[in-house]
């Protein structure tokens, strides 16, 4: 057993939470909520420098040969700064997946590029359905020849403006588990529209229509009808990872609430005095330090290739908590001023329910855990 | 990070199971189905003597004390085998709270006196701290020690006292100086129970288990019996109540088995022409319940493992004590509520499920959410300690 991070994620840590506090603070997040591409290309091109995208990537495919691990460790500083912009989907749902189940020609053809930064992911798996699961994949793909026709529309697809590279499950046979295919598709591929969804969080995601895309099969992702288990290892990275960016804004909330309630004033004296403020922070300190253990530990089982159905429910179950709850009752506790629209913690508070939502809401994943548990 | 244990650790377990399902004895099972909510009677002494001979009262104390000089992560492992059977008595206010402090703050001859008489069962403590008039605000205590030559004599009352109508001695909280600001007036004593001048008297809680008050009318004990510095009482005990929120480690896998117990018999009991265990609510009350049952483990491993480094926790012991009280009081309500009406029988209604435990489990489980410290003092520490709030 060990709950520490290495010296290594420590300097990790420390060096992004720097980065982050100054190249992207609240007025930089709250102005990529109107701009058209979402994100500001320097600093891409500076994380790049960085070597982030390519941390968790082997380095024989141009990658820093880091762990899942030292990733949730970038990804907690992340969310904590609300980084805007595609690095999730290029990485996690994009980049991770190749890496597991891609041929060699894809890993060759991708990873690289994906781990520069010169390549951007995302993946447009959900559909009007809107469901993380096998179920949910209905959207057609036809095999003719040498080509996968792909036709219908995928929701929820973030950063789909700026894209290169788009991972697209359809259905080419069957229902359930099997006849799911993974296509990998260029953004501007011919027949491939957009329009963008308004949403709390005010970040990009869009409706993306194919018409009639035609892909070559060596495109293919794990293989004709064998998409399902590459989906389903794929969301399980990507669920146990967001909660690493769930925790990282529930801290941040966390400490501006503490130090809100020390400055703040009323009947003569800091409102951080009364037990009652104290109480909601000590329950925040809980489900914050409960969501961060459960996440590493979802997170190691994954690194050592273990089952991690479990740990993951719990984690996102646990994470969903403790971020959404924290921003409630930070608003709560900071009253009228950050009900105003100019006062930063508001950003973090529409983000927070945004995170409960993606891969699943705690109903399934209590149900997960609850099957874990022995109940029939 | 790596949240598993070694196979070293594996192996342990299967050791200390070993030892303590062989020391089981029929009258110790018979004595726990008959006696177990007044306290260990001679059976359970035998066995808490029997695991000071093989060494498990002593998992991580020096060797130099008769300890076995394992880290605190193997004594996790002995309470949680200790907790799976539940009901076993452990001496643990000494070897656990009283027992550290000593080894800290008491003198050389305090700790060869006091320290191997622990570990091998020979001197157990109850905890002499409440008062009618001083719970929460306990520094506001009143029973008196006064120095009269080579002893002191102690004068008042104490209340709540639970272990003390079995145990050899009191851990006592006395105040030693009234002239002194409250929290700077107070001392630590020893002081065995069969001295002149106590009295013990029953007090029955609403779960039918046992707790007393006692009474001090001019007991005498010699000045050797004062535990670490005169009037620095206080202190100490707010150490040994630290101790005692670690300890609370073992509480996951008697929780676990009760859990598991429920979950058959939701599994088993139809309801409505369905089992039980497919009624979404309670599927997810169990996920809910379940869930919080791992943030015991690793809140547990996390301040286990924190010594085990050499560090010293902070707040995250009050944190481990409010998630693993706030729990047992919810399995037991959440418990009692999925039995239905047959979950308000006791033990001894031919007509009960599993045993009656729950509704003897939902009248305890009020206890440990105040006591040891109430949730709410232990929400205060994570506030000013961990986050630096002002008072």
């Amino acid at each position: 057993m060990d709950l520490a991070l290495t010296e290594a994620q420590e300097m990790l840590k420390n060096s992004a939470r720097e980065f982050l506090e100054r190249e992207c603070p609240p007025s930089l997040v709250r102005a990529m909520e109107d701009d058209e591409r979402g994100y500001p290309t320097h600093l891409w091109e500076q994380m790049a420098g960085l070597g982030w995208m390519g941390l968790a990537f082997p380095q024989e495919h141009g990658g820093e040969g880091g762990s899942l691990t030292d990733l949730a460790v970038l990804l907690e500083e992340m969310g904590r700064a609300m980084l805007p912009g595609p690095f999730f989907g290029t990485v996690v749902n994009v980049g991770l997946t190749i890496l597991d189940a891609g041929s060699d020609f894809q890993i060759q053809q991708y990873i690289p590029r994906l781990a520069s930064g010169a390549l951007i992911g995302t993946a447009a798996m959900l559909e009007e359905n809107a469901q993380y699961s096998q179920d949910g994949i209905n959207m057609s793909g036809e095999l003719s020849g040498d080509s996968l026709q792909l036709s219908g529309s995928k929701l929820f697809v973030e950063s789909a403006n700026t894209a290169d590279l788009m991972l697209v499950p359809v259905r080419t046979s069957g229902s359930g588990e099997h006849g799911v295919t993974i296509a990998l598709i260029p953004g501007t591929a011919s027949g491939v529209s957009m329009s963008a969804l308004e949403s709390i969080a005010r970040d990009r995601q869009y409706e993306v229509s194919f018409n009639s895309v035609s892909v070559p099969t060596e495109e293919i992702l794990g293989g004709v009808g064998e998409g399902w288990p590459v989906l389903k290892r794929s969301l399980d990275r990507a669920t146990a990872l967001h909660c690493a960016v769930s925790v990282g804004g529930a801290q941040k909330v966390l400490e501006m609430t503490v130090e809100y309630t020390k400055q703040r004033v009323q009947f003569g004296r800091p409102i951080a005095s009364f037990q009652s403020v104290q109480h909601d922070c000590a329950d925040m300190v809980n489900a914050i330090d409960s969501a961060r253990l459960a996440t590493y530990q979802a997170i190691a089982r994954l690194e050592d290739g273990l089952s991690a159905d479990r740990e993951i429910a719990m984690a996102k179950v646990l994470a969903n908590h403790a971020y959404k709850w924290t921003t409630l009752t930070a608003q709560q506790l900071h009253g009228g001023i950050a009900f105003m629209e100019e006062y930063d913690l508001q950003m973090w508070t529409r983000r927070a329910k945004v995170a409960e939502l993606k891969f699943g809401t705690s109903g399934p994943h209590r149900e997960v855990f609850a099957q874990s548990m022995g109940l029939v | 990070m790596d949240f598993r244990f070694t196979a070293e650790q594996d192996e342990w377990r299967e050791e200390v199971r070993a030892i303590i399902e062989s020391l089981i004895t029929p009258e110790l099972e018979e004595e726990m189905q008959n006696n177990s909510d007044l306290g260990p009677g001679p059976a359970g002494k035998a066995f808490m003597r029997a695991l000071g001979e093989k060494g498990l009262l002593g998992i991580p104390w020096e060797e130099k004390h008769g300890g076995l000089g394992r880290p605190l992560m193997d004594q996790y492992i002995f309470s949680e085998e200790i907790g799976r059977i539940g009901g076993l008595y452990t001496n643990s206010t000494a070897v656990n709270m009283v027992g550290p402090t000593i080894t800290r703050v008491g003198t050389d001859e305090q700790q060869d006196e006091w320290i191997p008489k622990m570990l091998s069962g020979e001197v157990e403590c109850a905890l002499g701290y409440t008062e009618p008039g001083a719970g929460t605000d306990l520094a506001g205590l009143e029973t008196r020690a006064v120095e009269d030559g080579d002893e002191f004599v102690i004068n008042g009352q104490k209340m709540f006292t639970s272990a003390a109508h079995f145990s050899s001695h009191i851990w006592l909280l006395a105040r030693t100086d009234p002239d002194a600001p409250k929290h700077r007036g107070l001392s630590v004593f020893l002081v065995p129970m069969d001295s002149p001048g106590i009295t013990v008297r029953p007090l029955w809680r609403m779960d039918d288990g046992r707790t007393n008050e006692v009474f001090f009318d001019n007991v005498r004990i010699p000045r050797a019996n004062q535990i670490g510095e005169p009037n620095r009482g206080w202190y100490h005990v707010a150490m040994a109540l630290d101790f005692e929120r670690v300890s609370l480690g073992g509480r996951y896998a008697g929780l676990l088995k009760r859990l598991n117990a429920l979950v058959k018999y939701a599994n088993e009991t139809t309801a409505n022409g369905a089992p039980l265990s497919q009624d979404p609510y309670v599927r997810g009350q169990f996920a809910d319940l379940g869930i919080k049952l791992e943030v015991v483990r690793m809140f547990s491993y996390r301040t286990a493992w924190m010594i085990d480094q050499g560090q010293v926790p902070n707040y995250e012991s009050s944190a481990q004590k409010i998630i693993a009280t706030d729990l047992i009081q919810e399995i037991a309500d959440f418990g009692v509520e999925l039995l239905g009406m047959h979950g308000q029988l006791t033990k001894d209604s031919p007509h009960n499920r599993l045993d009656g435990e729950l509704e003897q489990a939902y009248r305890s489980g009020i206890f440990l959410r105040f006591g040891g410290g109430a949730n709410e003092v232990q929400r205060d520490i994570i506030a000013r300690r961990g986050l630096g709030m002002p008072r």
